[in-house]
C-alpha cells in the first residue's frame, strides 16, 4: 500500500474521533434494556439499511473479494446480487413484518413460540458459539490485514480495535452499532468507489479494463498449461466444470436459494437491527433500501480486482491486488482515506456480532432460564456485562489463534462453523414460518440430522479422512461450504417432514406462530 | 468410490448437460418472477399505513429498480 503520511494518519484519526462521538451521543438515550437492545424500535430505514449493508461487508471481504476477483473474475459478484437482493425483498415483504410484529428480540425466541425450548436453546446456543469464537476470528482477522497494509502489530491491533468497538457498543447498543455503520458505510463506499473511479481513468475506461483482463488471463493461461486460455473473468454464470470454485450450480442451489435467504432471514445480526425499526413499514423499507445499496455494491469492492488484474497481471498474491491498486493510484492523504474505509468495513463486522452475542445471551439464557422475572435496568445491566465479557473472550481468542503455531487450522475450522448448522437452522426456521404441521419433535429431529450431515460431509472431504478411507474427497471444488449447506438443509427438511408426520400436532396456539396464523376456526 | 461418490458424480454429469443458456434463463427468471409478485402485492402492504401514499413512498417501485438491476445484469453478462 505504500507509505502513509501524517495527513494520512489524520483523516483515520479524525474517522476514530468521530465515530467515538457518535457512540456517546446515542448512550445518552439508552435507559432500559429494550433501548439497548433493539434502540427502543426507534431506527429509521435508511440507518437500518445502511447498517446492514455495512455489517455484511467485512474489511477482510474488501480485500478477498478483490483478490479472489483478480483471480477467478466477475463471478464474485454472485455473491452481493443473485446472492443478497431476491432474497432481501422476499424477507422484506414476507418475513420481517412478521417478526416485527410479532415482537421478538431474537430468532431462537421466536422458535420457542412456534415450537418449544429445546430447538429454541439447540439454535441459540450454535449462535452463540459462533458469534463469540467469530468474534476473536473478525479481530485477528483485522489485525492481520493491518499489519499486511500499514505495518500495525497485531497484538495492540486486536486491543486497540476491541477497546474502540467495546467503547460504543458498551454505552449505545444497537442504536450505537447502528449510527456507527452509517458513517463506516458511506466512508466505506466512498473510499471503494475512488478506487474504482479512479483506476478506470487510469486504464483507459472500460475498453482499456477488457482488454488489460484478456491479455492478461490470456497470458496467464499460456504460461501454466499451454492449452487456449478459457477467459471466465466477465462471466457470471460459470459451467459446472469451471476451475473456478464457484459453478452455477453451488451459485444457484447453495448460495440463492438457501445460504442467502439463511443470511438474510436467519442471521441474528442481521435480523436484529431491523426489529430495532421504528414501524413495520420501516422494517421493509430498510431492506429493500439494503437491495438496492447491494445492487451497486460489486461495483466498487469486486471491479478493483479486475482493474488490478489488467495493471498489474503477475502478482503471486491475488489478496495483493487491492492495497497494490491503493499504493499505485491514491496520492499521499487519499491513502488514509481508504485505510479510514477498511477500518470502517472491520469494525462495523465486529461492532454487530458483539452486540448480537450479548442479546442472545441476555434473552435467551440469562431471561429464558437464570432470571426470568428480571426487569428493564437488570437486563440493561447483563447486556452491557456480556459486552464486556464477550469483548475480553473476543481479545483472548484473537490473541490465542495469533500466537497458535500448530497449523492444525483452528482459525479456518471456525470459518466453516457457520456453515454446518447455517443451513438446519434455516431449514427449522422456515418450516415454522411456511408450515403448521412441522411439530417440535420434528423440527428437534431435523435440525440433529441436519448438523450431523454438514459436519460428516466435511468430515468426508478432510484429506486426512480420506487418506485413512483410502477414498476420494466427496466434493471437487476446494471449499464445498455452499454444498454442505444444501445437503444439511434438505436433510432437515426431510427429517422434519417425516418425524412431524409420526408426532403428534402442535397446540394451536404454536401453529399460530406461522406466517398464515391460527388453524381455520381456532382462536389462539 | 462410496455410494456418496456416485451420487455426487451422476448429479454432476446430469448437471454439466444442462446448457448454459438454460441456466442463464433461470438466473433472469428468479428476479423476474419476483418482480410480478411484488406487482402482486396489496398496496396496503407496501405503503405507509398513517399517512396519504405518495408515489415515492410505496416500496413496490423500489423493489422493482433492484430486481430490474438483476434481471439487466443477468441478460448482459
Amino acid at each position: 500500500m505504500g507509505k502513509l503520511t501524517v495527513f494520512d494518519y489524520s483523516i483515520v484519526a479524525l474517522y476514530l474521533i468521530a465515530t467515538m462521538v457518535i457512540g456517546v451521543w446515542v448512550s445518552r438515550y439508552i435507559k432500559t434494556g429494550r433501548e439497548f437492545f433493539l434502540a427502543g424500535r426507534s431506527l429509521p430505514w435508511w440507518a437500518v439499511g445502511m447498517s446492514l449493508v455495512a455489517t455484511d461487508i467485512g474489511g477482510t471481504d474488501l480485500i478477498g473479494v478483490g483478490g479472489a476477483t483478480y483471480r477467478h473474475g466477475l463471478a464474485l459478484a454472485n455473491f452481493e446480487w443473485i446472492g443478497c437482493v431476491p432474497a432481501m425483498i422476499v424477507a422484506a415483504f414476507v418475513f420481517m413484518p412478521h417478526f416485527w410484529r410479532i415482537g421478538i428480540t431474537t430468532i431462537p425466541e421466536f422458535l420457542e413460540r412456534r415450537f418449544d425450548v429445546r430447538i429454541r436453546t439447540a439454535v441459540a446456543a450454535c449462535w452463540l458459539v459462533f458469534m463469540a469464537c467469530n468474534l476473536g476470528v473478525m479481530l485477528l482477522a483485522s489485525a492481520t490485514l493491518m499489519k499486511a497494509l500499514a505495518g500495525w502489530p497485531i497484538e495492540r491491533t486486536v486491543c486497540f480495535v476491541a477497546v474502540m468497538v467495546f467503547f460504543y457498543t458498551y454505552s449505545g447498543g444497537l442504536a450505537a452499532v447502528v449510527y456507527t455503520d452509517v458513517m463506516q458505510g458511506t466512508i466505506m463506499i466512498g473510499g471503494a468507489a475512488m478506487i474504482v473511479v479512479m483506476g478506470l481513468i487510469d486504464i483507459g475506461g472500460i475498453e482499456g479494463l477488457q482488454r488489460g483482463v484478456n491479455a492478461a488471463v490470456a497470458a496467464r493461461a499460456n504460461v501454466e498449461t499451454g492449452e487456449p486460455p478459457r477467459n471466465e473473468h466477465f462471466d457470471l454464470i460459470l459451467p459446472v466444470d469451471t476451475p473456478s470454485p464457484y459453478p452455477w450450480t453451488g451459485i444457484l442451489f447453495g448460495l440463492a436459494f438457501i445460504t442467502s435467504p439463511a443470511y438474510w432471514i436467519g442471521n441474528q445480526a442481521i435480523v436484529q437491527r431491523t426489529l430495532g425499526a421504528r414501524s413495520e413499514y420501516e422494517a421493509k423499507a430498510s431492506y429493500i433500501w439494503g437491495a438496492l445499496l447491494k445492487s451497486v455494491f460489486p461495483l466498487i469492492i469486486a471491479v478493483p480486482g479486475l482493474i488490478a488484474l489488467a495493471k498489474f497481471p503477475a502478482l503471486e498474491n491475488a489478496d495483493e491486488a487491492l492495497p497494490r491498486l491503493i499504493g499505485s493510484l491514491m496520492p499521499a492523504g487519499a491513502k488514509g482515506i481508504f485505510l479510514a474505509a477498511l477500518l470502517a468495513a472491520l469494525i462495523s463486522n465486529v461492532d454487530s456480532y458483539l452486540n448480537s452475542a450479548a442479546t442472545i445471551f441476555s434473552y435467551d439464557f440469562y431471561l429464558r432460564f437464570l432470571r426470568p422475572n428480571a426487569d428493564e435496568r437488570q437486563l440493561l445491566r447483563v447486556g452491557r456485562l456480556m459486552t464486556i465479557l464477550f469483548s475480553v473472550w473476543g481479545v483472548m481468542f484473537a490473541l490465542m489463534l495469533s500466537w497458535d503455531k500448530s497449523g492444525i487450522g483452528i482459525y479456518s475450522i471456525f470459518q466453516t462453523l457457520m456453515a454446518f448448522f447455517n443451513g438446519p437452522a434455516f431449514a427449522v426456521l422456515l418450516a415454522g414460518l411456511l408450515t403448521r404441521s412441522a411439530t417440535s419433535r420434528g423440527v428437534l429431529a431435523g435440525f440433529v440430522a441436519g448438523v450431523l450431515t454438514s459436519v460428516s460431509l466435511y468430515l468426508l472431504n478432510r484429506p486426512e479422512i480420506t487418506g485413512w478411507l483410502q477414498t476420494e474427497p466427496l466434493f471437487r471444488v476446494a471449499d464445498p461450504f455452499l454444498y454442505l449447506s444444501i445437503w444439511s438443509f434438505l436433510v432437515t427438511i426431510g427429517m422434519t417432514a417425516v418425524v412431524s408426520y409420526l408426532t403428534d400436532a402442535d397446540p394451536p396456539e404454536k401453529q399460530a406462530m406461522s406466517l398464515y396464523g391460527a388453524p381455520k376456526g381456532v382462536v389462539a | 468410490m462410496s455410494l456418496l461418490h456416485g451420487i455426487g458424480n451422476l448429479l454432476r454429469e446430469l448437471m454439466g448437460q444442462i446448457p448454459l443458456g438454460a441456466v442463464r434463463v433461470m438466473f433472469v427468471a428468479i428476479p423476474l418472477v419476483l418482480m410480478v409478485w411484488v406487482l402482486r402485492l396489496p398496496a396496503s402492504q407496501t405503503t405507509p399505513p398513517d399517512s396519504r401514499p405518495r408515489w415515492n413512498t410505496d416500496l413496490r417501485l423500489w423493489a422493482w429498480v433492484a430486481l430490474g438491476a438483476q434481471v439487466l445484469i443477468y441478460c448482459v453478462f
